[in-house]
Parts: C-alpha cells; structure tokens; sequence
C-alpha cells in the first residue's frame, strides 16, 4: 500500500461507521470527513501504529486535508 | 463561533440559550430531576433546617473553614451510597472532572477518553498534558487495542460516562473495569446521569452492574437526579487525600453550603424509602415518550434525532410554544448533523402531562 492509501486506512479506523465514507487525497478534513480535534487524536494513534513512528501531536494542529497528513508522513518518513 | 451560533438562532426562530420561562406555565422535560425531588417537601425541609442550624454558607474552602463536620459527614455517606471508600466534595461536577487529571496525571500518562464523553471530562483530560487517546463510542474492541498499544505509558486511565446524556445509551462499564484490570488501567466513570438512576436501590452504575469492588475513579454531579447542587469525587482513601491536597479546583474553591448539604442529606433520604415507586414512574414515562420519538436508549432518556443543529432548535423552539421545555443538543455537544432534541419525564410530573406531551410530539414530529 501507498503512503494515501494507508492514511485512507487509518482514517477509516477512527469511524464508527467506515464504510460510508468517501475518503480522497483532497477530502477536507473537517468539512467532507467530519473529523473534529478529538478525533485528530485518534488519528494521531493509528497512524503511529500503521506507520510505526511516533508522532508529535502538535504538528497535526495545522492539517486540514487528507493531502497535507501524505505531506506530513512523507516528509517524516 | 459566536455570529454562526447568531446566525442559526436567527434562521431557526428560537433561541434556546435565553429561555425565560415559569414552572407553572410549562411541562419541564428538560430538566435532570429524574425523581422529582427538587420539589419534595422533606428535601426542601432539609436544606433549610441544615441553614438554619449551619448557615448560608460556609465562606470558605475545604482546606479552612469550609470543612465542617457536616460536611464529612454528607460525603461519607455518598460515598457509602455509591459503594465506595470515600469521597470528596466538589462546587460541581464539572469542576472535578476538570480537576482531577491535572492533579494524578504525570506526563508519561495516558488518558483514553470514549469519543463521546461529556465535555468537562474531555477538557478535564486535556488539561492534563499528557498523551490523549479517545476510543470509538462504547467500542470494547477498540479500547483493547488502545490498551495493548500503551505498554510504555507509566499509567493509563480509561474514561467514560455511565449514562450517555444525549442518547441514553449506557456505558458496558463491567467490561471496561475488566478490561482495565486485564491491562493495569485505572477506570474512570462520571456517573451524573446514573446516580439516583440506575441501580436497584438508584446508587448509580456500580449497583447497576453489581460492581462491588471498583478500583478506580468515580465522579457524578449532585445536581441531577439529587436534586442538589455539587459534584463528588469518590474512590480509595489515598487517592482521595491526594487530592484533597492537591487539586486545586477543590483547594481553592468556596466549598458546597449547608442548605446544599443539608438537600443532600434528604434527597438520600427520599431515594432510601422511596425509590422503587418513584423509579417505577419514570420508566413508565420514559417508555410513554418512546413510543412516540422512538429514539428511546436505555437509560430513561428519550432523544428525537434532527440532524442539523437548525433543526433540532427549531423543534425545540416549537415545542416551546406549546408549553413544554426541552433540550436541544447541537455540535460540538454532539458530532456534525447528529443534533437531538432531549426529553427527560421525571417522576414527579403527573401522568396526564405526561400523556400530553406524548400527542404534542405525535403531532409535530
């Protein structure tokens, strides 16, 4: 898998529902993914584990779409 | 924020945070008094015998003249109510659970929270600044995984409410506690909306599910179903004195007044003679306004789902207009296009009101 499709993977660990949802490298965040700052959290901890690095919450402060988390985790990698 | 709250209000013809109203014009269904004790005659007599003999006020804070041996006493029958060692009490609930993760959590803690939990325990745990994990809502597989994952934390809390106060669902807090006792973790459970519930006798989520030696934290207000004002923090002697020192949120606070203490006290007494039939009434209730919205969860909460935030004030705003008082909840008390309107029919509401609010609903819903 890709660095997009296993970011796709984490995000939908962190759904109730997973299977409605439509997750692309544009997808805003908050506004198509319905993802609040408890659920950035969440997020932070699956992409730790999917990627096996440990990550610095406060960097994520600033992301607002799926493509800015592949930015992030590319540039970390 | 503000102007979008502004402006919502402005579209749906209500404005549900400035509600003038009077008792004896509306049916309350919005209100968390459960049992109807706000109004019992023996717990206003209490509160007002206690000012009486104590004061209006203690004027001060636990740590000087605010712990009176009045006050020792009402929390050590709380916490003898809910089955647990000792507690403490708080100005309110929100102020303990804003209060008590600063005060146990180091940084090499962990805090897993249920995604769902009541705000002041969500900025309770982040104001403890350590690492923040929520788990999925009432998702025990989910927890798990979160708990093997935390092996290199020094402790790990787990959080949640019994009650889930927007929908009614109630927390499967056995399985948490055995969860937590599988992996080391420390469980905490906010049981505002169980204590004075649930329970065969209404002392909260422990005797709901029977659990007779909870190691861990317990908080709940005493201005629910207790008709009261206050919140308690409850759990072992040593962590109790711990924190009886150190948190500041009880340190430095005003501690609760006799009356308060004093309503306590009857609010106990009432639930220990009366509460098989009051509870009784309530369940009724709460199945009577089922019937209707259908959102009915287990607790006796019952939720119409709306959706957008405009409709759920809208609703409100027209149940206003017929005489009954509800509870909208919009983001960020619950998630986007997830917004409900709460109805709780406590048992000291007469019946027939009751069975009227019921065809109010039938008709606009």
């Amino acid at each position: 898998m890709n660095t997009l499709e296993r970011v796709v993977k984490a995000i939908l660990a962190c759904k109730e529902n997973p299977g409605e949802l439509t997750v692309t490298i544009e997808s805003n965040l908050r506004e198509d993914l319905d993802i609040d700052s408890l659920d950035i959290l969440m997020l932070v901890g699956e992409l730790e584990e999917e990627f096996d690095i440990s990550i610095n919450e406060d960097d994520f402060e600033d992301v607002v779409t799926v493509a800015d988390i592949v930015a992030k985790l590319e540039a970390h990698l | 924020m503000l102007e979008q709250a502004k402006e919502m209000v402005a579209r749906a013809g209500f404005n549900p945070y400035r509600v003038p109203y009077n008792n004896r014009d509306f049916l309350d269904l919005a209100s968390n008094n459960y049992l109807g004790l706000a109004e019992d005659a023996r717990v206003k007599r209490a509160a007002i015998e206690a000012a009486e003999r104590y004061g209006a006020s203690l004027c001060g804070t636990p740590v000087a003249s605010g712990f009176s041996e009045y006050a020792q006493t009402v929390a050590a029958r709380l916490a003898g109510f809910v089955g647990l060692p000792q507690a403490l009490l708080f100005p309110s609930c929100y102020q303990a659970n804003n209060g008590v993760f600063s005060a146990l959590c180091g940084k090499d803690d962990l805090i897993l929270i249920d995604k769902q939990a009541h705000s002041s325990l969500i900025e309770g745990a982040r104001a403890a600044r350590c690492k923040l994990s929520p788990f999925l809502h009432n998702n025990m597989e989910h927890l798990e995984k979160l708990l093997r994952r935390a092996g290199d934390s020094r402790r790990v809390y787990v959080v949640t409410e019994s009650v889930f106060s927007t929908e009614g669902s109630i927390a499967p807090l056995a399985e948490i506690a055995a969860l937590c006792e599988r992996y080391g973790a420390v469980p905490v459970v906010d049981d505002s909306h169980g204590i004075g519930v649930l329970g065969q006798n209404g002392r909260g989520v422990l005797e709901h599910f029977g659990l007779r030696s909870f190691r861990g934290l317990y908080t709940a207000s005493l201005g629910k179903a207790l008709a009261n004002m206050g919140g308690m923090v409850a759990g072992d002697e040593q962590t109790m004195e711990y924190l009886s020192y150190l948190c500041p949120h009880l340190v430095y606070s005003t501690a609760l007044t006799p009356p308060v203490l004093g309503g306590i006290m009857g609010a106990l007494d009432v639930i220990e003679s009366d509460f098989t039939q009051r509870s009784a009434r309530m369940w009724r209730y709460k199945k009577m306004l089922a019937e209707v919205v259908g959102m009915g969860g287990e607790a006796p909460i019952n939720s119409v789902a709306c959706g957008r935030a405009e409709d759920a004030v809208r609703l409100s705003g027209e149940l206003y207009r017929r005489g009954i008082l509800s509870t909208p909840f919009i983001e960020p008390s619950v998630p986007k296009n997830a917004c409900v309107v709460r109805l709780i029919a406590g048992a000291g509401l007469a019946e027939e009101r009751v069975a009227w609010a019921a065809e109010q609903l039938r008709a606009i819903i």
